[in-house]
């Protein structure tokens, strides 16, 4: 008989193993991102014969350079953000796009770079709404258009201040992120007295046809997941590492969090994207 | 001959489809049989470990005629779920085979 835990959840681990045994397979395949490859390691710890593949818009799974479905969601981000300029530059006013990456803001940074945005809040590094009411101010003066825009982290807090969340816990105790983008919004409305353009990509970001470089990956991944399967490679990753395809302990995702170089990529001063210097860096920047 | 299965989880991202197409094409051209668990570990849960049962909602045997076209569309054809199995609430699995395991509801599962 199954008790419950202080918090009344139930471990069903035991559940899964009966119910693997019973399908008679000889290996298992999972195609997820923390909390699904964060099961996938018990059950490997368990004796389950597994190889995993790492899949996530935020690109956040410790152990590979990329993660199936980040460039879509940067491609898709970039498209909306560019789309959306022209409400922004038409009306003269102030744009704030939220996007999606829970705690993590390589979306929003790479996003950011590409669609050239005025300023980027990342998640990484709490900010001051006054002080960014300010810089795009002056954007806005600067700009011929007379609009600027400003990119944010749906997970971004203020200094001192928490993330915006909503909802009950999903099933793994992770509240819904965001609004913090409306927060920034108000202010600029409150500050300006005009109205702000505002516009959360959520969903829209991981939605739809893979872009060349997901479909190119999803490929390659799909087909050395079966090469080590067909070696009887299991308890493995697949992944890229330092530009190049392969596999990786399947324990290498429980190391460690994957977040961006903040000091490295990032202007927290100035709330820039700072991409320089790329002499030798990898070609996701991280 | 060996006997895979393969299941996507979390929330979908585009390429997931052509992630399972490659596979099955790659590793069923030598006759393996590749059995799809639909919506992520939640599969685990739902699937009746019993041979008179029908699973049938929760299993997708896949080869290279039912996944030929996946690749050019996104989401997951497999379905996909944001269960967390060594610590679920109980209005997770209360309809499944399992509910019987936890025994009558205690004061803990209503909080």
């Amino acid at each position: 008989m199954g008790r419950p835990d202080e918090r009344g959840r139930y471990d069903l681990t035991h559940a899964a193993l009966r119910v693997l045994d019973f399908l008679r397979l000889d290996a298992l395949v999972a195609l997820g991102g923390d909390g699904t490859l964060t099961f996938a390691r018990r059950l490997h710890r368990e004796g389950v014969p597994l190889v995993a593949i790492p899949k996530t818009m935020d690109n956040d799974v410790y152990g590979t350079d990329y993660c199936l479905g980040f460039s879509t969601a940067v491609t898709r981000s970039v498209m909306f953000i560019n789309d959306l300029r022209t409400g922004a530059g038409s009306h003269e006013r102030f744009l704030v796009v939220e996007l999606f990456g829970r705690n993590s803001g390589e979306t929003c940074l790479l996003a950011s770079y590409l669609a050239g945005v005025d300023r980027a809040i990342l998640a990484e590094v709490p900010f001051d709404c006054e002080k960014l009411y300010c810089m795009l101010a002056q954007d806005k003066s600067e700009n011929p258009s007379n609009y600027a825009v400003v990119a944010i982290s749906e997970g971004a807090t203020t200094i001192g201040g928490e993330t915006i969340q909503t909802g009950d816990p999903d099933a793994f105790g992770n509240r819904k992120l965001g609004g913090i983008g409306g927060l920034v919004s108000d202010y600029l409305e409150k500050r300006t007295r005009e109205k702000v353009i505002y516009q959360r990509l959520a969903y829209l970001m991981r939605s739809g046809t893979p872009d060349s470089l997901d479909q190119l990956v999803a490929n390659n991944f799909g087909s050395l997941a079966a090469d080590l399967l067909r070696r009887e490679e299991t308890a493995r990753m697949v992944a890229v590492v330092d530009g190049r395809y392969t596999a990786v302990p399947i324990e290498i995702g429980a190391e460690s969090n994957k977040r961006v170089d903040v000091d490295r990529f990032y202007d927290s001063e100035n709330y820039r994207p700072k991409v320089a210097d790329v002499m030798g860096m990898p070609m996701f920047l991280h | 001959m060996k006997r895979i299965g393969i299941l996507t989880g979390g929330g979908d991202v585009p390429g997931l489809n052509a992630a399972i197409k490659s596979f099955v094409w790659r590793l069923g051209d030598e006759g393996h049989e590749i059995l799809g668990l639909r919506r992520g570990w939640s599969s685990l849960l739902n699937i009746i470990p019993d041979r008179s049962a029908d699973n049938s909602d929760w299993l997708m045997p896949l080869n290279r005629l039912n996944t030929r076209t996946i690749d050019r569309s996104g989401g997951t054809i497999l379905h996909t779920s944001r269960v967390n199995l060594p610590s679920a609430g109980r209005s997770r699995f209360h309809h499944t085979w399992w509910a019987k395991w936890a025994g009558p509801m205690s004061a803990a599962d209503t909080t």
